[in-house]
């Protein structure tokens, strides 16, 4: 696949703060990519920057090739819907009126399905919406926009599951017909795991895992069962993370298990059990940058 | 259209304080006006001058603070560069991309 956007060794810092601390990734063409971690990680600067929002203390960044700063032929394919999206004083209609004008395949439909989805009130402006109205005018614009490049940061604050689940529906739905490069920024990893293509971890500021989905189911499992047989079987192993309660403990413990390893698992009489994607994320934050195990990747 | 023009446009979406605001304030700042003309005798040869002009100065004031507050997030959002902004509102420390 293409990288439609390529990050080279990215360095934002703000006044003693590293916001990003030497990134490198990439974003492939026409996939959804998720950029996961924790508050703080470094997500929304690493968004700012693509969008040209933001100028970086070091590195570079390429979007179709070409710097975002203030380039107008790569921004105009860019929609980036942020967590605390702000409006002008004007009504819902209006904001969707204007966002029309700037995107030459905008689906003036899509629109108004995702505003009954919403049940949006296309007359009352936006600074008297509720908090997850307010966010779902942000989802609406960013999906109907059909830009080639779609940034999320977080877009669902307030909203609720139902209104959360109509969001992952209508845009898997209409990525599934508009193929088109989405980075959706999250903490709500469990919701949108069968969303994503590709996953980005960020944690202090670095890239700790940048894999396809599909590739970091298995990357790390968890044994569980009787204390002395967990601590036998993960002797030789890197721990990610252990767990007890009396006799019986569990482990993550970085994967995949070959064929050897298995058996021997269950001749200890230990349980084995993928790690969700949540799981991954959370342990290897809870890792620290001295104990992390190589950055994953794909 | 140019992004320019799109910009131009974005703003005159809020048709209530871009256009009728503007217009309304003139109107109420010549009927006080008028009003202190017919009360107040003429101290001044060529006729008294009040400043009250200047009442839609500050409103473009104003209207700038929220152009740059409410308006310029919003046009990044959709893929607006800083500097297309900056000149579609004319300001001065910006040149206009070729």
């Amino acid at each position: 696949m293409t990288p439609t956007v390529q990050v080279d060794h990215l360095t934002r810092r703000y006044r003693g703060q590293l916001a990003l601390d030497d990134v490198s990734c990439e974003l492939q063409q026409d996939a959804v990519t998720g950029l996961l971690g924790r508050n703080g990680a470094g997500k929304s600067t690493l968004m700012r920057i693509l969008n040209g929002q933001e100028f970086p203390t070091s590195g570079t960044v390429l979007v179709h090739g070409e710097n975002p700063l203030e380039n107008d032929a790569v921004l105009s394919r860019m929609v980036f819907v942020k967590e605390s999206q702000v409006y002008p004083d004007i009504k819902v209609k209006r904001v969707l009126e204007a966002a029309s004008w700037f995107y030459p395949n905008w689906d003036a439909d899509l629109a108004a399905q995702l505003m009954d989805d919403f049940e949006l009130p296309t007359n009352r402006a936006v600074k008297k919406l509720s908090r997850g109205m307010h966010s779902a005018v942000g989802i609406v614009l960013g999906l109907s926009a059909r830009a080639a490049i779609t940034l999320f940061d977080e877009p669902y604050l307030g909203l609720d599951a139902v209104a959360r689940q109509i969001f992952y529906d209508r845009l898997l739905a209409d990525y599934a017909e508009h193929p088109r490069t989405i980075l959706l920024s999250t903490h709500l990893i469990d919701e949108v795991a069968d969303l994503l293509e590709n996953v980005l971890v960020i944690d202090r500021g670095r890239i700790v895992v940048d894999a396809a989905a599909d590739d970091l189911r298995g990357r790390a499992v968890t044994v569980s069962g009787a204390k002395s047989a967990v601590d036998a079987f993960t002797a030789a192993r890197k721990v990610w993370h252990r767990t007890g309660i009396g006799s019986l403990a569990s482990a993550t413990v970085g994967g995949p298990l070959d064929d050897l390893a298995r058996t021997r698992a269950r001749d200890l009489g230990l349980e084995v059990a993928p790690v969700s994607l949540q799981e991954l994320v959370i342990r290897s934050a809870q890792l620290g940058p001295e104990h992390r195990p190589e950055r994953i990747s794909a | 259209m140019t992004v320019l023009v799109k910009v131009a446009r974005l703003h005159l979406v809020d048709r209530f304080s871009y256009t009728w605001l503007v217009w309304g304030i003139l109107a109420l700042t010549f009927a006080i006006n008028l009003a202190i003309y017919a009360v107040i005798p003429l101290t001044q040869p060529g006729g008294n001058f009040t400043g009250a002009l200047i009442s839609i100065y500050i409103f473009m004031v104003v209207i700038g603070l929220q152009a740059a507050t409410r308006f310029l997030p919003f046009a990044l959002t959709l893929g607006v560069s800083r500097r297309t902004y900056c000149w579609s509102s004319r300001c001065p420390r910006c040149t206009p991309r070729s």
